[in-house]
């Protein structure tokens, strides 16, 4: 039996694993997380979930890698965490990324204020974020740059996740071939550049006799990870696929610089 | 608070045409399940036309391309997991060789004259498959129709 061969996709270091194997049997209710419970339970997964698209935005706004790891950890503790932001996605206030995207600009700005009038008034003991010569800017609201990073690593991660759920369902249901088909000849092309192998290549690792189970094998992938994308991005808006859809066509209209 | 994601770790966004390209495929999955089922199997047969309207319309489509496009949709219409999947790849099947026979005067199906009129007569008539196709499948009807 061939070996399935390790995941070579880039790992978030983040993602439980333990999340995803609780996944069951394909189709089993009971055992497959909804997209609420996609959506992460305790503060560290938060933390670490959004902590990319957020590194993102306040990195391209100008700020040294340092200083925007600094500001991110203080926005995930004073703000996400701080003032529950993680609660208003519980209470279905729409797009949880347009809502995540306003709270990182709006503290940027808090964060501008505060160290300029710090830098007025000294000496009342407070923690100046970047006093060291670093590009502290007011976020200027008409560059795309920062939310354009904002988005691709919001749509990372969402393609991550579904990656992760994808192969943990594949596995636990032992389907090995058909993840690694999918792996090798549709995924890790498009999102790495990586060659694809041929037909006859995957066929004789899995033993396969026709072109055809590579074929029909790619189709019900390519569905599946269509399902476990629109199951992620439901977890970040109302829960209706006509929710996921609509935030699906948004991101990719974003992508395409066709929305501001 | 420390650090939750090792810097050195941390995986870096996509590029921007891969992030590009997965939203685009999966959204079509959505709009028109069989249709992309339909591209999906074109683009295995080739990247770079990708979607079944190109390959089948353009008459510099290489033949053993259409040759393997027609046996993978014909394995697409037989095991297919969803009935229009089965339905589709039933019609590009017939659509491949209507391509072969319009651009490469070549048979590449086993149907006979009257078996492969109708297949394309019904092919022709239905609108999930997608337009330009049909105009294609028309054009062969009428060559094959003499």
């Amino acid at each position: 039996m061939p070996r399935v061969p390790n995941h070579q996709m880039t790992e978030p270091s983040h993602e439980s694993s333990e999340s995803h194997d609780s996944h069951g049997a394909h189709g089993a209710p009971d055992a497959v997380r909804t997209e609420r419970e996609m959506a992460p339970r305790t503060s560290d997964e938060a933390a670490v979930r959004y902590w990319g698209s957020i590194y993102a935005y306040i990195r391209q706004s100008g700020r040294r890698d340092e200083e925007a790891r600094e500001l991110t950890q203080g926005f995930i503790a004073d703000v996400l965490l701080g003032r529950n932001l993680l609660g208003r996605l519980d209470e279905k206030r729409g797009q949880f990324r347009t809502l995540l995207l306003s709270a990182v600009r709006n503290y940027l700005a808090d964060v501008y204020r505060f160290n300029h009038a710090a830098r007025r008034h000294p000496g009342d003991g407070r923690i100046v974020h970047s006093d060291d010569g670093s590009n502290d800017t007011l976020p200027d609201r008409q560059s795309p740059a920062p939310e354009s990073a904002f988005h691709r690593a919001w749509i990372s991660m969402l393609i991550r996740d579904a990656s992760d759920a994808m192969r943990a369902e594949c596995i636990a249901n032992q389907r090995d071939m058909q993840w690694d088909v999918f792996e090798s000849r549709i995924l890790r092309p498009m999102l790495e550049g990586a060659p694809p192998p041929s037909y006859e290549s995957l066929m004789a690792r899995w033993n396969l006799t026709a072109l055809s189970q590579v074929s029909n094998t790619i189709v019900s992938m390519r569905r599946l990870f269509a399902s476990h994308l629109v199951r992620g991005v439901s977890a970040t808006v109302d829960t209706s696929p006509a929710g996921a859809r609509g935030e699906l066509r948004e991101l990719l209209s974003l992508l395409e610089g066709r929305m501001p | 608070m420390t650090n939750p994601v090792d810097p050195t770790t941390r995986p870096e966004p996509f590029q921007d045409g891969s992030l590009r390209d997965t939203l685009a495929w999966v959204l079509r999955s959505l709009d028109q399940p069989a249709v992309a089922s339909g591209d999906w199997i074109a683009y295995e047969v080739d990247a770079s036309r990708g979607t079944a309207v190109a390959l089948l319309t353009d008459p510099t489509t290489p033949l053993a391309r259409l040759r393997r496009a027609r046996i993978l949709w014909g394995a697409l219409r037989s095991e297919g997991e969803r009935s229009e999947d089965r339905t589709m790849g039933s019609r590009l099947a017939i659509a491949a060789a209507a391509a072969a026979y319009l651009f490469h005067s070549e048979r590449i199906s086993n149907h006979d004259d009257s078996a492969l009129l109708a297949a394309l007569r019904s092919a022709v008539a239905d609108d999930a498959v997608p337009a330009e196709v049909r105009i294609m499948m028309q054009m062969a009807e009428r060559k094959l129709a003499g």
